[in-house]
This record gives C-alpha cells, sequence and structure tokens, in this order.
C-alpha cells in the first residue's frame, strides 16, 4: 500500500464537539483524519485544517455504505474507527415517553453496531481500533436521564463483549 | 470530572481488532445544545416531580454541568 501513515474515521464531527476535536488531535498527531458528520457544512473549520471530511449519517445504512463506496474509491483503508457521534436525552423515568427513549437507543447504540459492523471487513484487514465513545454515567447513574445513562451503559457492554468475541 | 477520563483498552480477541470504551466525563460540547433543541426538556404537567420542577428541570437541562466541563480541544 502506498500510504504507511494511519488513517482514522471518526463519525459526529460537527464542530464544537468531541468529534471535531478528536480529529484535529489526531490530525496533529500525523494521522490521515476522515471526519464524518451529517452534513459537510458542519465541518468546514476542518477542511480549512487539511482534515478530509465526508458525509455520514450513522442513521442511514445507505449513508454508511455510501461512504465505505467514497472511501473505496480512494483506495482508503481505515485502522481506527471513532464512534463518537451521538445524543443525549433527559426525563424522570416516571414520565419517560418509551418512542423517544428507543429512538435514543436506535442513535447511541443500534446505529453505532451498524457502522461497526460495516467497517468490519475493513478494520480486519488492518487489524484495527475500534473506539467507543461511552461516558462516565455508563457506569455511574446520574438522575433523570436514564436513556442516555442506559444508552452508554449498553454500548459499554457491547464494546467488553465485543473484544472477547 | 476534568480528569475523568477512563480508557478502557481491550481486544476483539482471535481478529486483532483492538476495542477500546472511551468513557468521558463532563466537556464542553454541542450535546446538551443539541438536546435542547432536539428533545422534551421539561416535565409533563401532571409529573410526579412537578414539586420540585425548578430542581429538577434544571438537572435535565445539565445547567450546572453547561459550562463547567472541560473544553473539547484539551
Amino acid at each position: 500500500m502506498a500510504n504507511s501513515k494511519r488513517t482514522v474515521l471518526i463519525t459526529g464531527c460537527s464542530e464544537g464537539g468531541m468529534g471535531a476535536a478528536l480529529a484535529v488531535a489526531f490530525h496533529k498527531a500525523g494521522i490521515r483524519v476522515y471526519a464524518t458528520a451529517r452534513g459537510l457544512f458542519k465541518m468546514t473549520g476542518l477542511s480549512a485544517l487539511g482534515i478530509e471530511t465526508l458525509s455520514l449519517d450513522i442513521e442511514s445504512p445507505a449513508s454508511i455504505a455510501a461512504c465505505i463506496d467514497q472511501l473505496s474509491a480512494r483506495k482508503v483503508t481505515v485502522d481506527i474507527l471513532v464512534n463518537n457521534a451521538g445524543a443525549s436525552a433527559s426525563m424522570p423515568i416516571s414520565d419517560l415517553n418509551l418512542d423517544e427513549a428507543k429512538k435514543l437507543f436506535d442513535l447511541n447504540v443500534w446505529s453505532q453496531l451498524s457502522v461497526t459492523k460495516a467497517f468490519l471487513p475493513m478494520l480486519l484487514q488492518t487489524k484495527g481500533v475500534i473506539v467507543n465513545h461511552t461516558s462516565v454515567v455508563s457506569t455511574m447513574a446520574v438522575p433523570f436521564q436514564s436513556p442516555y445513562n442506559a444508552s452508554k451503559a449498553a454500548m459499554a457492554m457491547f464494546s467488553e463483549s465485543m473484544r472477547l468475541e | 470530572m476534568a480528569d475523568s477520563l477512563i480508557c478502557d483498552y481491550c481486544r476483539l480477541a482471535p481478529f486483532g481488532i483492538t476495542v477500546i470504551d472511551l468513557k468521558t466525563g463532563a466537556v464542553s460540547t454541542n450535546l446538551v445544545a443539541n438536546q435542547k433543541a432536539n428533545t422534551m426538556i421539561s416535565l409533563p404537567k401532571d409529573s410526579l416531580y412537578g414539586i420540585a420542577r425548578e430542581a429538577v428541570e434544571s438537572a435535565m437541562r445539565n445547567d450546572k454541568l453547561a459550562n463547567s466541563g472541560m473544553p473539547a480541544d484539551q
């Protein structure tokens, strides 16, 4: 392969968030970065730094496939996948709208696994790294935001299970 | 909370893939603002917590955390 540089792909890189901050940190560390977010316009500052940006909506299988196609077309294989995109929600459990809570799980849990599975062939090839961005609340309950806590705990356990498989 | 960042290093055992669970703490990001924009963040009228509405809604909005997290670029 022409590039000896390691390549990282990060989800959820809208500016102001940790995805964008990670993109800049990896970029500064000399790693080739593919920053992704639903809209490219949310990452103009990253492109200005010379970071590659791609559109990726982790809730859309079509968008995930299109993103991988774009990488393949450029003969890029990803060494490090950072599952960073996510959201939060707050409500006492007694007032919880379960449809809303399920939507949060769709984003914070099932979409993360969907992205990981899609990138697995590349990661197997590169013997790569999967980074799942969870939270301290995956182990420490903060009241009134149980859907978020539970989604992060679920991802922490998926991460633990993944390493054993 | 600023230094409450824990990395769990693991390995997708037989296939040589490393799995990292990045557990971050309070960081100033878009998370809270996005949540305010996209989700219902006040208690319903008949909530069991109505009597403590202000305190609970303040916690739901992460008022005390929103501006006290470490910057994302640290």
